[in-house]
């Protein structure tokens, strides 16, 4: 334990990304000798403000977007609070009624500002995702109001890698007149994300995720959205994120996403390839069972609940042997609390202590992949002989 | 070489002790318990902190982890602490705490990842005996001495304990933290309940047991009321100010009746007792009666008294008066620098 293992298996690309040598390389300019304001009328200002407006151009083209509608953010919780609360607020000075629908396993950077409104004035409506992980337009539709101002449903489940129905979740907001926000953060760079064709009016989106730096994000914001500021101030980016512009930031996030397009037909299909494989090998021990449909999902991410195991001490001992998993969202200050998404989808507060989130990235291989399959059976067959709830639910063995 | 777990509050006696370990040569990894919630004020330990004790384990360069106990510490200390007041008691909830969270799931978690050794910055220390058993036995520093709140330690519990600074005295700890360059080495001490807000018992048992609140009257000795009161809970025996009663001697309380709604007070002198009856033992000191030396509050004076066992119940005759022993405080017995055990006061006469 004193000895940090020396190999590094990393198997948790959802809670972020080592940055491309790629991307580093086309930021580093920028952090250097381009180093301009981009607000600046001078010449290092006009250098630093055609490298910030090159990447939102090639960043609008890749997400189909107009150019105007690509706004650079902080980061991925930055893009939501601002989206949850800019368009609410300002669809209410426009006539909307004060009541918006989120789903039950957004992530807490859409729950909490939408908790807020709700002690704010706003009535919160939740549809909930059902248990195959997926939230559905039905659903939708039961909890919608004539005088919806918006609606909120994240287009990939961070845990799960359940991937939602998100056009037809945006033309059942739309027939009420509500405004839709999809948090895109995990699903972007793995799926074709054509703003056009989804119909979505806001989305956010992280560089982090996308082998991209941290703190750098994208909110698209369709035009004639209605929307309040929530960072004031310069009035950079249309008035609608103020602050000096994080040039290298920008350059990096639009090159990042240039890679995902450019290798998404090849990498798909092999993180598909290594996801499986883990899953087969995980499915392979008695008791374990997989969290949400593999029919619509992504490449890359698979949430299994290994039960009789908790979910902790099987993390603890992973970590000791160099394999870097978690059992859910990492934004939890380091402390395992069971998943408020595995609780939504119906899984017992018991089994979801147990849970296991793998995510496959760029750098992963099949050697990593086999060496964490054999690492983890006697780990989990060590606990269980150990757990009394193991030998209550399934009797004794493994 | 062990593989320990060392317990960090993020306080100076913690982490020294982590230091002490590392030095020696153990496989330690730090951990410190999340106890309450994010709206709570301070943690355990309102000096410590999680960050804290992260940038210690940094320093030694050890892994740290951090632990999500919220459950397991408010049902069996935060709840406990609620339910025995309401009775008109007086726990401990320090006790509860080692008892139940540090020596029992902690210590727990610790097993299932093949941990030998389950560190704390306790000022205690363990002796063993000829026949190899782990005995709890009183610290180097006597007036930092910790073993009272530890007495319910099994032999168990023990094998598997280290109390590294139990050796040391505070002043030294200090000095080694300080040596060593440790970020927490000036923490100030937490004395409080880490739990309650501002030390305000009442307050805090009110937000979670409002039911146990009923006004009612505060007695003398022969049943005149003398004075009212806007709820028996928080009333502890010997307490003497806050019961607003006026008159010419002092008035302490004697005795704390929430079924009645009635809380009695009386002289100094009526605070005295001679035996004390014990429930919930603890306690590896035999049934037959033996010369021991009692302890009923942490920091407390220590009294010669004979213990023993009689129908279950550990009964402590002391040779001289002893003061203000509230039901739910535990008495402690001590041989010499061994501690017998001991359990929670029902009765005092």
């Amino acid at each position: 334990m004193a000895q940090e293992e020396s190999r590094t298996i990393y198997l948790d690309y959802a809670a972020t990304t080592p940055v491309d040598a790629r991307v580093l390389e086309a930021m580093l300019p920028f952090m250097s000798e381009r180093y301009g304001n981009a607000n600046s009328l001078y010449a290092l200002g006009r250098d630093a403000y055609r490298g910030l407006e090159d990447a939102r151009e090639r960043v609008a083209a890749l997400i189909g977007a107009n150019v105007p509608e690509v706004v650079f953010t902080g980061g991925g919780s930055e893009g939501d609070n601002a989206a949850v609360l800019g368009i609410s607020r300002a669809a209410v000075t426009r006539g909307r009624g004060a009541h918006i629908v989120v789903s039950g396993f957004e992530h807490k950077a859409v729950l909490e500002p939408a908790e807020y409104l709700g002690k704010h004035g706003f009535e919160v409506s939740i549809v909930m995702p059902r248990p195959d992980g997926v939230v559905y337009a039905d659903d939708l539709r039961a909890v919608m109001r004539p005088d919806t101002a918006l609606v909120s449903v994240m287009h990939a489940n961070n845990e799960l890698g359940t991937v939602m129905p998100i056009k037809e979740l945006a033309a059942v907001a739309h027939e009420s007149g509500a405004y839709f926000h999809t948090d895109a953060v995990q699903v972007l760079g793995k799926v074709a994300w054509d703003a056009k064709d989804l119909g979505v009016d806001a989305a956010t989106f992280t560089g982090h995720k996308i082998y991209g730096p941290k703190g750098v994000g994208v909110m698209y914001l369709k035009r004639g959205t209605p929307y309040e500021a929530l960072i004031m101030g310069g009035g950079q980016e249309g008035k609608r994120r103020s602050g000096t512009q994080n040039v290298a930031g920008a350059v990096g996030f639009a090159r990042a996403l240039e890679l995902m397009e450019e290798e998404r037909e090849t990498e798909n299909p092999r993180e598909t390839a290594l996801r499986d494989r883990a899953i087969q090998g995980i499915l392979a021990m008695p008791n374990t069972a997989l969290n949400g449909t593999l029919d619509a999902h992504l490449p890359g991410t698979a949430n299994l609940v290994i039960k009789g195991v908790e979910g902790e001490a099987m993390l603890l001992q992973l970590d000791n042997r160099g394999i870097a998993v978690s059992t859910g969202s990492a934004c939890s200050s380091g402390s395992l609390e069971p998943s408020h998404v595995l609780l939504a989808i119906g899984c017992p507060p018991e089994i979801a202590h147990g849970s296991l989130r793998l995510t496959i990235g760029r750098f992963t291989t099949t050697e990593d992949i086999d060496y964490f399959l054999d690492v983890l059976p006697p780990i989990i067959e060590r606990l269980r002989a150990m757990s009394p709830v193991y030998a209550r639910m399934f009797g004794n063995g493994s | 070489m062990a593989r320990v777990w060392a317990a960090m509050s993020g306080g100076v006696d913690s982490s020294v002790a982590a230091a002490l370990l590392v030095e020696a040569g153990h496989d330690v990894t730090g951990v410190t318990m999340r106890l309450q919630g994010e709206d709570a004020p301070g943690g355990c330990c309102p000096s410590g902190s999680v960050r804290d004790a992260k940038r210690v384990c940094d320093l030694l360069g050890i892994p740290h982890y951090t632990l999500d106990m919220r459950d397991v510490f408010d049902s069996a200390v935060v709840e406990m602490f609620c339910e025995e007041y309401a009775a008109g008691r007086t726990p401990n909830p320090c006790i509860a705490c080692n008892d139940s969270v540090k020596y029992g799931e902690l210590l727990r978690r610790a097993r299932l990842q093949d941990v030998d050794l389950l560190a704390t910055g306790h000022y205690a220390r363990i002796s063993v005996d000829a026949d190899g058993v782990a005995w709890l036995a009183r610290a180097a520093d006597r007036a930092k001495d910790q073993a009272y709140f530890l007495y319910r330690m099994t032999p168990e519990q023990l094998a598997h304990a280290a109390f590294p600074v139990g050796d040391l005295t505070k002043p030294d700890v200090r000095a080694q933290a300080l040596a060593r360059g440790l970020p927490t080495a000036m923490h100030a001490e937490s004395q409080e309940t880490c739990f309650v807000p501002d030390g305000d018992v009442r307050a805090f048992v009110r937000g979670r047991r409002p039911e146990a609140f009923e006004p009612g009257e505060l007695v003398d000795g022969s049943g005149d009321v003398v004075g009212h009161h806007d709820g028996a809970v928080g009333f502890t025996i010997g307490q003497r100010k806050g019961t607003g009663v006026q008159r010419g001697t002092p008035a302490y309380v004697t005795q704390v009746l929430p079924g009645e709604r009635r809380v009695v007070v009386g002289d100094r002198a009526d605070l005295r007792v001679s035996t004390v009856w014990a429930d919930h033992l603890a306690w590896r000191g035999g049934d037959a009666p033996r010369r021991v030396s009692g302890q009923v509050r942490y920091r407390g004076q220590e009294h010669r008294a004979i213990a023993g066992v009689e129908a279950g119940r550990l009964v402590v005759r002391f040779d001289s008066f002893v003061e203000a022993v509230a039901p739910g405080q535990a008495v402690v017995c001590r041989d010499g620098d061994i501690v017998l055990g001991g359990g929670e006061v029902g009765e005092a006469r």
